[in-house]
């Protein structure tokens, strides 16, 4: 408390006084920082790349499909791994574990877009109808080996036959765009260990049929994985 | 930097000595423990802080965290294949596209400035777009690729996984030309990521027709830098 008109001057008052100062200096509440004055140099920053630690590769971001068509004939629900030969589509990291907050991370934002140039039935016949999609998903791996599926990223390219000929033609390629934007955070992996990302690929059909007549022709992609700085909630 | 320990304490009966009422209050000092409150003149750190949050958004200057921007427009463009002289393959692979003759899609295109150290930074770039091509063979496609200009660059570099065409759009069918449905109209929501040097950046979209008219609708280009962290 602050020395008054008529307090008797003491050692004791004189210390007092002296506390109330440092607990002011010490104890400084928000409005005594100036606003604005905060830069980019006090604060941290927001993508914890660095704290991916050992085992990170092949690095953040991911681009391959240079390498031509490549094709997919796991049925929908088993889903293959994307490659396009040497470069998968893989991002791979020390296991995180986003529940526990380990090393700040607390989310990984993923942006993921595919080139789908064809899905198709090998042996469709003339007039048979469309009846065929690329499935693309995003996939998460759960400690060092177990992938678990992102069902929400699920994305589906549907591809149209010439009805006036079989499947494979030109026309029947249709070099549609998949974009998957995603934050796996601990919403989507409870108290998983996440220690890499990757892009699946498979097919869906509506009607039974030969599985090795259907596939789906990937070309190009790109993967981002950027590890987010967080709080716990 | 540890909360302050005054230089003195002091004690009844004592006689009062101003000095020492002078060195609690200023004393120059150099190490960990400030002594008196000369600890203001810029020696203040977040031991000073109480508990809780009291660090706000209003302390917090405008791109410290992160900067971002958008371009877009919605007038449609139209594009002729006489106006290019490149010969583009449906899958880019069996014929080298011609870069010099993709040009930037007015609308689709940004230019922006980094000011933080080389490579303490993510760019993310995201962009929208659609477009329509009357071709009528295999070979007659129109397409679009992201290009950068980084800082220091006068052309752009284009990347392999970036592009995308619109294939064969018209067909016969029993003498008859008709649209093929799945690709009458193509659309990419596509996404770049990089890091590099501070300064200027520009980026976008470029657009070559190997067709005999192509049309852009709707189109769109924003971008986000995000500090990253780096080993010291």
């Amino acid at each position: 408390m602050s020395p008054t008109d008529g307090d008797a001057f003491t050692a004791a008052s004189l210390n007092g006084a002296f506390a109330d100062l440092k607990a002011d200096v010490d104890e400084a509440p928000g409005s005594a920082i100036e606003p604005s004055s905060l830069s980019w140099l006090h604060l941290p920053p927001l993508v914890g790349e660095d704290e991916l630690g050992a085992g990170s590769a092949p690095g953040i971001a991911v681009s391959g499909g240079l390498n031509g068509e490549h094709d997919y004939t796991a049925v929908y629900d088993t889903f293959a791994p994307v490659t396009d030969g040497v470069t998968p589509a893989l991002v791979t990291f020390a296991p995180l574990d986003l529940d526990a907050n380990t090393r700040g991370i607390t989310a990984l934002l993923v942006l993921c877009n595919v080139e789908v140039v064809r899905a198709h039935e090998d042996n469709a016949g003339a007039g048979e109808p469309e009846k065929f999609a690329a499935a693309l998903r995003i996939a998460y791996r759960d400690g060092l080996s177990n992938w678990k599926g992102i069902a929400r990223t699920e994305r589906f390219v549907s591809g149209d036959a010439d009805p006036s000929a079989t499947g494979n033609a030109s026309y029947d390629k249709v070099y549609k765009d998949a974009a998957i934007r995603e934050i796996i955070d601990v919403d989507v992996t409870g108290s998983d260990s996440v220690s890499g990302v990757r892009l699946e690929a498979a097919f869906a059909d509506r009607l039974s049929g030969a599985i090795a007549t259907f596939e789906t022709s990937l070309f190009r992609y790109n993967l981002t994985v950027l590890p987010l700085f967080g709080e716990k909630s | 930097m540890p909360d302050i320990t005054f230089a003195h304490t002091f004690t009844s009966g004592a006689a009062a000595d101003p000095a020492n009422a002078m060195r609690n209050l200023y004393t120059p000092y150099e190490g960990a423990t400030p002594p008196s409150p000369e600890v203001i003149n810029g020696g203040l750190d977040d031991d000073n802080l109480p508990a809780g949050r009291v660090i706000t958004r209003r302390h917090i200057q405008p791109d410290a965290f992160a900067m971002g921007g958008e371009v877009g427009s919605n007038a449609s463009l139209d594009y002729f294949g006489e106006m290019f002289e490149t010969t583009l393959s449906a899958d880019g692979i069996s014929t080298a596209d011609t870069t010099a003759d993709f040009v930037p899609i007015p609308g689709a295109n940004v230019a922006l400035h980094v000011p933080w150290p080389s490579t303490e930074f993510w760019l993310m770039f995201s962009w929208n777009i659609s477009w329509l091509t009357d071709g009528k063979d295999a070979g007659e496609v129109a397409a679009i690729r992201f290009g950068l200009i980084e800082p220091g660059q006068t052309a752009p570099v284009f990347f392999s996984s970036q592009r995308r065409v619109i294939p064969q759009t018209i067909r016969s069918e029993s003498g008859n030309l008709v649209w093929r449905a799945s690709t009458k109209q193509q659309r990419w929501n596509g996404h770049h990521a990089q890091t590099g040097a501070s300064g200027w950046w520009s980026a976008g979209l470029y657009l070559a027709a190997d067709c005999t008219q192509t049309r852009l609708y709707a189109r769109s280009i924003r971008w986000a830098a995000l500090r990253r962290s780096v080993p010291k």
